[in-house]
């Protein structure tokens, strides 16, 4: 299955930290592509928009945003937009995403992924932005379901819903990351093989799988280990549903060296591998 | 309208409650939260999980935005951060963030206000010599991010006939800063990334030119004669307006000391263009 914005499959990839900079200019590692934190990229002439211009030369680059915050009822910056739109541009960006959250509001940025309430209201309201956004990019928004901490009384649906909802009102695409999912699922309670088969598979344009920290009482998502089987597990339920699917490794804190965090990346071949694999029997078999 | 207002509602007591300083029971005591939602009806705002209440839910969400803020301003303050120790930049963070959250989409600004703030902060101890240290480093970040420029090459200034300089305006990178300091902050910065013995920090005057050169930020001391030149050209001045300045200070300035600084400088990269002719 294709996604159905035909955005390409770049295979595997992994988050782009300064902490490799040295080592991916020096080496020029085989590497798929990378995904770039747009706003670490966005008011700098220094070293790290110098590094960014070299690897875009060499690779595939994808715009991943924490600040968009397309859930908040503060009005959507575009002056902010304006410099993502010129950024993806420069880099020529595959694609830009952000998450579902909001991050802040009266002008204040927590930096934070913030949950939103999912009911009916809250899902025109960040519909009509998404679309919004997606015009002025002049390209399908995409965007990633977050990890969560807190569930807001007034839902009156799940997450896996209102996402599915969302893609479908706002036509955008989704990031599904399959660590978050298993973070909320175990944070809320719910089950996540549940929510993974509910995400409509031909809006999945690409995947996050990160490392978590376990607290027993509840899971933070610091993306500073190895992705445990359980998540996995999900990426390889969630694959066989989209087929294979542009993919991403993140690990923000601890960071290992870049082949540690490209070894755990490339993991996931064994999944994409065997869904393809699937696919040409079935095809052999027709 | 109703229904965004609900989730307006929503937002401004959770932004308030989550960036309060103290607890997040201060938090949700607090009159900005209140205004929005009274502390007794959190149960009815969101659901406790199996092994956490709803106070402890919205919590976690408090603890790490102070976490957050003090892992950033600790990234782009090392030597102030050090100076003070942890627990003690922890609670000039927490006062700052309250005084001066972040407006901006990025993080990398935060911290623009913090030479001011500890300058105001009269309970620190030795602030005045905290916020010379303060404006050092928040040079070395503004140095690091600002625009690339082209550096105008020493053939340019060479060419320039005698005539056109007098009235010349050498125009300079945006990647530079000039910085008079009464203290030795920039030692004191140097031994802490190099994990090494502090400098006596008393009273030393100097005059510091931060500059970005081969994509790294890098500092060197000047004479005052040097800096007090240096400056006014950044301020737009024709030289021979900048020589005029100079005047002041002994010993004169001789011509083959002038052309060695301009030398220098635009070796370093300094200058961008040259305009000549009077304006």
């Amino acid at each position: 299955m294709t996604n159905r914005f035909n955005l390409p499959d770049l295979g595997i990839g992994i988050g782009l930290r300064t902490t490799h900079f040295g080592h991916i200019l020096a080496e020029r590692p085989e590497m798929d592509w990378f995904e770039a934190l747009t706003e670490n990229f966005l008011d700098t002439g220094g070293r790290p928009s110098w590094v960014l211009d070299r690897i875009v030369e060499r690779y595939p680059v994808v715009l991943h945003g924490v600040s968009l915050s397309i859930g908040s009822t503060d009005a959507l910056d575009f002056d902010y937009l304006a410099k993502v739109k010129a950024l993806a541009t420069r880099t020529r960006a595959a694609w830009v995403s952000d998450h579902l959250c909001w991050t802040g509001v009266s002008g204040r940025n927590t930096h934070d992924l913030l949950p939103l309430p999912y009911d009916e209201p809250t899902l025109r309201h960040v519909a009509a932005r998404v679309r919004q956004v997606s015009d002025f990019l002049e390209r399908p928004l995409v965007l990633e379901n977050p990890s969560s901490y807190l569930e807001f009384a007034s839902s009156s649906m799940p997450e896996h819903e209102f996402l599915a909802r969302l893609a479908e009102d706002a036509d955008c695409g989704l990031l599904l990351d399959v660590n978050n999912v298993y973070v909320s699922s175990y944070n809320h309670g719910f089950d996540p093989a549940a929510y993974i088969d509910a995400i409509p598979a031909d809006r999945v344009v690409q995947y996050h799988l990160a490392g978590h920290t376990n607290n027993l009482t509840h899971i933070i998502d610091t993306h500073d280990d190895h992705v445990i089987d359980e998540v996995w597990e999900l990426y390889r339920r969630s694959v066989a549903r989209t087929g294979a699917v542009s993919t991403l490794l993140e690990w923000d804190a601890n960071i290992p060296s870049f082949d540690v965090v490209h070894g755990e990346a490339l993991k996931a071949l064994r999944y994409r591998d065997a869904r393809a694999s699937e696919e040409s029997e079935a095809a052999g078999a027709r | 309208m109703h229904v965004e207002r609900s989730l307006d509602h929503v937002q401004r007591w959770m932004l308030e409650v989550i960036t309060s300083p103290g607890s997040v029971r201060d938090g949700l005591e607090c009159e900005p939260a209140k205004r929005e939602f009274a502390p007794e009806v959190l149960p009815t705002l969101i659901l406790p999980s199996a092994t956490l209440t709803p106070e402890r839910r919205i919590g976690i969400y408090h603890d790490m935005y102070l976490s957050r803020m003090v892992e950033a301003l600790e990234f782009d303050y090392p030597g102030l951060s050090h100076f003070l120790g942890h627990a003690r930049f922890h609670q000039l963070v927490n006062g700052y963030v309250a005084a001066h959250p972040s407006r901006s989409y990025t993080l990398n600004r935060l911290g623009d206000h913090l030479p001011d703030y500890i300058a105001a902060a009269r309970e620190l101890p030795r602030r005045a010599l905290l916020a010379e240290l303060a404006r050092f480093e928040l040079a070395i970040t503004q140095v690091f991010d600002a625009r690339r420029d082209e550096a105008l090459d020493l053939a340019v200034i060479s060419a320039l006939s005698p005539d056109a300089w007098p009235d010349a305006r050498f125009r300079t990178i945006a990647a530079m800063q000039l910085l008079q300091l009464d203290y030795p902050v920039d030692e004191y910065l140097q031994s802490v990334k190099q994990d090494g013995a502090h400098p006596s920090l008393r009273k030393a005057p100097r005059f510091l030119l931060v500059f970005r050169s081969d994509l790294a930020v890098k500092q060197v001391t000047l004479s005052k004669r040097e800096w007090t030149m240096l400056d006014a050209l950044r301020e737009g001045l024709t030289l021979a307006d900048s020589v005029d300045r100079l005047s002041r200070l002994r010993p004169s300035l001789s011509e083959t000391e002038l052309f060695a600084w301009f030398r220098d400088w635009t070796t370093m990269g300094l200058f961008r263009s040259v305009e000549v002719g009077k304006k």
